[in-house]
């Protein structure tokens, strides 16, 4: 037993480790522009034959390519039941002028997350309404959640037409055009973690974290070299 | 069969483990031994890093029933009270108002499709109306977690009371800064049992508790606001004090200590009540073991051991009683749904079914995939976060696993060597500990199952005995060959530090990408 032997395999260890996590964080990934923070909890449009449901205005807190909304083939999923129509999404200015569109082919069941690519991008700070509309035969149901008795979404306006439960509102995440690595979207992630902390938190602490994470790395070695020393000393004192 | 305390020496469960290091002859602490070894000195600084980041990355309120913890606490911390009044709001709304901006809730059930709240302008906006100063008193009432006792909340209020004048994200997150300390409380206590129970080699004691120190559940729970944090503490402490009240034939302050930490652990959380059987062990075994002079002595020490646990053990039950708090968690039938009644058979099925794999003849008794011993100790007692649905990649928990049943197998094959009387009475105090608290929590899911509630058991509920495991890895690891240990240990320790930059990015991952 030498400290040299240990330090040696703790750092191939650790080095193989990070390059390899190194790498994993680079590769690119599907990454959130910003969400309407409103769960998927229960179908509450039921689009029926070129019926449609508009959601907005929306302020576009970031730019995005897709939007992922979640949906079945009916308002009660089950196996059994016919599969559901295409949809058609699309991004609209307030005045009605189409900014984007997408559509997913139909055949889905059960209630899932469908991702909508849209043919061009949007830019951030854009006012916008996402309406869906089916485009063949059969309903579908469009998940989203009804806030509490009171409560309303913000940052949502509001669902049309207006048979739905008061305050409803669908369920739609925004995604970046491009796909980003972990490493990439560090920067952005950081702001966000500052946001609702106590006040002398910033980005800069989690810079300082993980400088600090990594930096235990270099005590794991120190630490594993002591134990070797103190290990050995007692064997040469006892011997 | 008796061993007086100074041959204490062969307690340890590593043949020649401990030579040369200062020890008294009876074990008393002496200021050489009090000296902070260099290894733990140094695991101890990893391990403040690694618990700052979990404690500060974790959106708010994002670990099990953490908002019901904070609401406790705050009822506490302003107005000297238990929750459970029925004409109060189980929340304030200096709670509800940071809890809504944040959309701690919603977050809570869907980490995927909900994201926290990134808003500049709504933080903003949340700052604006803090400074109305919301009201922080208006809480207190019916919390589904008021069957807690409340030691755990006094410690974490700590945090609360010295960041008083901040918003409730100030206060929330100083009370998860604390956490760091039971975190650091937890690694020492495994040191300690390690140098106690196999000898103060520093390679099996930094391994065992570096693997406890950096196991990512353990770092999130011990950074939550919720009583397991301060459990695990416990447990570890009292593992250690049973080592010592077993291995020096209960000397009076061994006994006081660890009947201390056992009603410490009772008074923190139900759960604890478990330790019990354990601590009761110790305690004959170290009188048994005690000279026959000294046996009237000590047994007046374990009589005001017993005191020490059944005085505010019994003090905080009148109290509760009370206040009309339950003492246990609610775990029964809905209102008008009549429970099936206990059967013997069908609770061995159950627990079979739990560890091994369903037989042919056997009804099914858990409707979850998976066999459970993977799905809910391995998977979720090495790290499944936020409310148990963000997870680490599957190819973690596959090596997580290998490591755990290798050191499961490589001890258990360790200790069915073992011979004299003594490592026999250690691996008993052990083997109680463990089978009494995996026995009240599978009695707990299978009551749940009767009265047709839900499944019950999480990982985070078998940390109380994490010390062991730490235990289990410094066993084997002082078993290795001479030359191999010192290597071992150091990939050990890289790789735990390598688990702790994968959980921590999938928390990134999950709530900020």
């Amino acid at each position: 037993m030498s400290v040299r032997s240990s330090v040696i395999a703790f750092a191939v260890v650790a080095v193989l480790g990070l390059i390899g996590l190194g790498v994993a964080g680079t590769v690119p990934k599907q990454s959130t522009a910003f969400s309407l923070d409103v769960p998927p909890t229960a179908p509450i449009v039921k689009l029926s034959p070129s019926g449609y449901a508009c959601q907005g205005p929306i302020d576009a807190a970031a730019g995005f390519g897709s939007i992922a909304a979640d949906l079945s083939s009916t308002v009660n999923p089950s196996p059994t039941v016919a599969p559901g129509p295409p949809i058609r999404l699309q991004v609209s200015s307030p005045s009605g002028a189409v900014i984007a569109s997408a559509e997913v082919p139909g055949g889905y069941r059960q209630e899932g997350t469908v991702n909508f690519v849209l043919d061009r991008s949007v830019a951030a700070g854009r006012r916008i309404d996402v309406c869906l509309r089916t485009s063949g035969p059969g309903t579908a149901g469009v998940w989203g959640a009804v806030p509490g008795p009171g409560l309303a979404y913000s940052h949502v306006g509001s669902l049309r037409p207006g048979n739905v439960p008061g305050n409803a509102a669908i369920a739609l995440l925004f995604i970046h055009r491009h796909r980003r690595s972990l490493l990439a979207s560090l920067p952005a992630a950081f702001g966000r973690a500052a946001l609702f902390r106590p006040g002398w938190v910033g980005s800069w602490t989690f810079w300082v974290l993980t400088a600090a994470l990594l930096a235990t790395f270099a005590a794991g070695g120190i630490a594993v070299a002591q134990a070797v020393r103190s290990d050995v000393s007692a064997d040469r004192g006892s011997a | 069969m008796a061993v007086a305390s100074g041959n204490a020496e062969s307690a340890e469960l590593t043949p020649g483990a401990g030579a040369g290091a200062p020890r008294g002859r009876t074990g008393r602490l002496s200021r050489a031994r009090l000296a902070v070894p260099g290894p733990l000195a140094t695991l101890l600084v990893i391990v403040v890093a690694v618990g700052l980041a979990w404690a500060l990355l974790v959106p708010p309120w994002q670990s099990p029933d953490e908002l019901n913890h904070f609401a406790y606490a705050q009822s506490l911390a302003e107005r000297f009270a238990l929750p459970g009044d029925p004409h109060r709001g189980i929340y304030s709304t200096d709670e509800v108002l940071g809890a809504r901006a944040v959309g701690a809730s919603t977050l809570s059930f869907w980490p995927k499709e909900v994201k926290p709240d990134w808003s500049v302008q709504d933080y903003r906006s949340y700052l604006a109306e803090a400074r109305q100063d919301p009201s922080r008193s208006d809480g207190g009432g019916a919390n589904p977690v008021a069957y807690e006792p409340p030691l755990f909340y006094l410690y974490s209020d700590l945090a609360y009371w010295a960041t008083y004048p901040g918003n409730v994200f100030d206060r929330y997150y100083a009370m998860r800064i604390w956490g760091v300390s039971l975190l650091v409380l937890t690694v020492l206590g495994t040191w300690l049992l390690i140098g106690e129970a196999i000898g103060r080699r520093r390679l099996p004691q930094l391994a065992g508790s570096a693997v406890v120190g950096l196991l990512p559940m353990e770092a999130f729970i011990s950074t939550s606001i919720n009583p397991d944090a301060l459990m695990i503490v416990l447990w570890t402490l009292a593992f250690w004090l049973g080592t010592r009240v077993v291995k020096y034939a209960a000397r009076t302050g061994d006994v006081l200590a660890l009947c201390a930490a056992t009603a410490a652990a009772v008074l923190t959380q139900p759960t604890s009540y478990a330790l019990v059987p354990a601590s009761a062990l110790a305690l004959v075994l170290g009188w048994v073991r005690s000279e026959r002079r000294e046996r009237r002595a000590r047994a007046r020490a374990l009589v005001l051991g017993a005191l020490t646990v059944a005085i505010p053990v019994v003090a905080w039950h009148g109290f509760a009683a009370s206040q009309g708090n339950p003492l246990v968690a609610n775990v029964a039938a809905a209102p008008g749904v009549r429970p099936r009644p206990f059967n013997v058979r069908q609770f061995l099925s159950y627990v079979w079914q739990f560890y091994l794999p369903r037989l042919p003849f056997q009804s099914r008794q858990r409707a979850t995939p998976g066999l459970p011993l993977y799905e809910v100790w391995l998977r979720g007692g090495w790290g499944k976060f936020g409310w148990l649905d963000v997870s680490m990649p599957s190819w973690v928990y596959l090596m997580t696993t290998v490591f755990t049943a290798a050191i499961a197998a490589a001890s258990a094959w360790i200790i069915a060597r073992f011979r004299d009387p003594l490592r026999l009475s250690l691996f008993a105090f052990y083997a109680v500990g463990m089978l009494a608290l995996l026995f009240g929590l599978h009695l707990t899911e299978f009551r749940s199952f009767l009265d047709y509630q839900g499944t019950f058991l999480q990982g985070r509920y078998i940390l109380p005995l994490i010390g062991l495991f730490g235990l289990a890895v410094a066993l084997v690891v002082s078993r290795l060959p001479v030359r191999a240990v010192g290597a071992v240990c150091g990939a050990l320790l890289a790789a735990m530090l390598l688990l702790q930059v994968i959980a921590l990015g999938t928390i990134v991952g999950a709530y900020y990408t």
